[in-house]
């Protein structure tokens, strides 16, 4: 029996999302650092979000930042879970319409897609924190860990967070983007 | 006991884990940050798992949660200590801060086992062989769901175990490597600043090799799986 191409192309699309989506999974749980004002945290997941954005453009970008990172919160940190989707979301969608799959030497279109992720990041947590989870909050009190305050001090965490991702998934991208000469 | 009856019982036990129904409404503690309802949900879910899983799987599920919680409670707790050292924020002092990470300890201790426990139960071999076996075809849908099972095992059971075995390995070298170093005479300010410049951009060289091994160990196969599972009779086609 005869598969069709484009069925077996749909399919290693699954897959590398599959890949990536658990490696950014792993990437979350592994190195948790807390912040206790928020009750947030610390975590390098955003790396293979970023990556996967880089490497094979917004679709997948976005689909790997709105799976991995949300199962990982899912493990200790549920309230974020929402947050943590749609933020990561598009943050993989971002980099991945600017600066996915980008042929060439030319730096600019990856290092905007990176700083677009980076701005989403912590703009996005910010949003969350200040405006939209205090507002959840008060019908739903399961979401009332943050204020304003809280969101505020987290920013910092996030920026070195994002940054310190950016830059793993920059050598990332660098080291699959050369051409390997025979 | 199957499998459906112990998920949907964990899966209720984790309701109030997940959605912080009713523990949260209670505010009485028995200790700074650990609240009645917590300690005793707590007890309730470890006793769960014991129950359902058996004393082999707790002990493992245990021991993980152990493993993810100790690192996030004690470094957390220290770095909001050494922001209150540096005078950069959390003004009112560690003892403002404790109780979140008694709080953060208690509630990863419960909500990691289950979660473990959850994943545990499910019998992802025995999804991918009914789905192989099935007479009457494959959905699209299920080759999809089967592609991400397949990626999904291989990177948890190969790929990580693998990767932490590389990093004891280069760690074990790099020790041995380091040890005679550890007699090089005393660095002026401008040595000091550069060998941590240096050992920052290893740390960095190194997170990338990581990375770059994880994904490549993690796709190889995913071409090959992509055609074999292509090939799988669909649903709407007569054989």
């Amino acid at each position: 029996m005869r598969s069709e191409p484009s069925e077996v192309k749909q399919l290693v699309n699954v897959g590398i999302i599959a890949a990536f989506a658990t490696l950014a999974f792993v990437g979350t749980i592994v190195i948790r650092i807390p912040i206790p004002a928020t009750g947030g945290y610390f975590n390098l997941g955003d790396t293979f979000v970023m990556a996967a954005g880089l490497l094979y453009g917004p679709l997948i970008g976005g689909l790997v930042g709105f799976i991995g990172p949300a199962l990982a919160d899912a493990i200790g940190f549920p309230q974020f879970i929402l947050a943590t989707a749609v933020v990561k979301g598009v943050e993989g969608t971002v980099i991945g319409l600017i600066g996915g799959k980008t042929k060439g030497s030319s730096l600019v279109r990856p290092v905007s897609a990176l700083s677009a992720g980076i701005v989403i990041l912590v703009g996005g947590y910010f949003v969350f924190e200040a405006i939209i989870y205090p507002l959840l909050a008060k019908f739903v009190p399961f979401f009332g860990v943050t204020d304003a305050k809280a969101a505020m001090a987290e920013v910092i965490p996030n920026l070195l967070q994002g940054i310190v991702s950016a830059v793993i998934a920059f050598g990332i991208w660098r080291v699959f983007s050369k051409k390997v000469e025979m | 006991m199957s499998w459906k009856p112990r998920f949907l019982f964990l899966l209720v036990t984790s309701v109030p884990a997940f959605t912080g129904y009713p523990v949260n409404l209670s505010h009485v503690e028995v200790i700074a940050g650990v609240t009645y309802a917590w300690a005793l949900y707590f007890l309730i879910a470890n006793t769960c798992i014991l129950m359902v899983m058996g004393k082999q799987f707790y002990t493992n599920a245990a021991a993980i949660s152990a493993m993810i919680t100790m690192p996030v409670v004690f470094v957390g707790s220290t770095v909001s200590y050494l922001i209150f050292l540096s005078g950069l924020g959390y003004e009112l002092g560690q003892s403002a801060y404790s109780s979140h990470y008694v709080s953060l300890c208690i509630s990863m201790l419960t909500v990691i086992p289950l979660a473990v426990s959850i994943v545990g139960v499910l019998p992802f071999q025995s999804f991918e062989q009914n789905l192989l076996r099935n007479q009457n075809g494959v959905s699209k849908l299920e080759k999809f769901f089967l592609m991400f099972l397949r990626v999904f095992n291989h990177i948890l059971y190969f790929v990580i175990p693998s990767i932490l075995e590389i990093i004891r390995e280069e760690g074990q070298y790099r020790r041995s490597a380091g040890s005679s170093l550890t007699s090089a005479p005393e660095l002026s300010l401008h040595g000091k600043v550069k060998r941590t410049k240096q050992k920052l951009i290893r740390l960095i060289r190194d997170m990338i090799q990581l990375g770059v091994e994880g994904i490549c160990a993690s796709i190889q196969y995913i071409p090959i799986w992509a055609v074999e599972i292509s090939q799988l009779p669909d649903k709407s086609r007569k054989i």
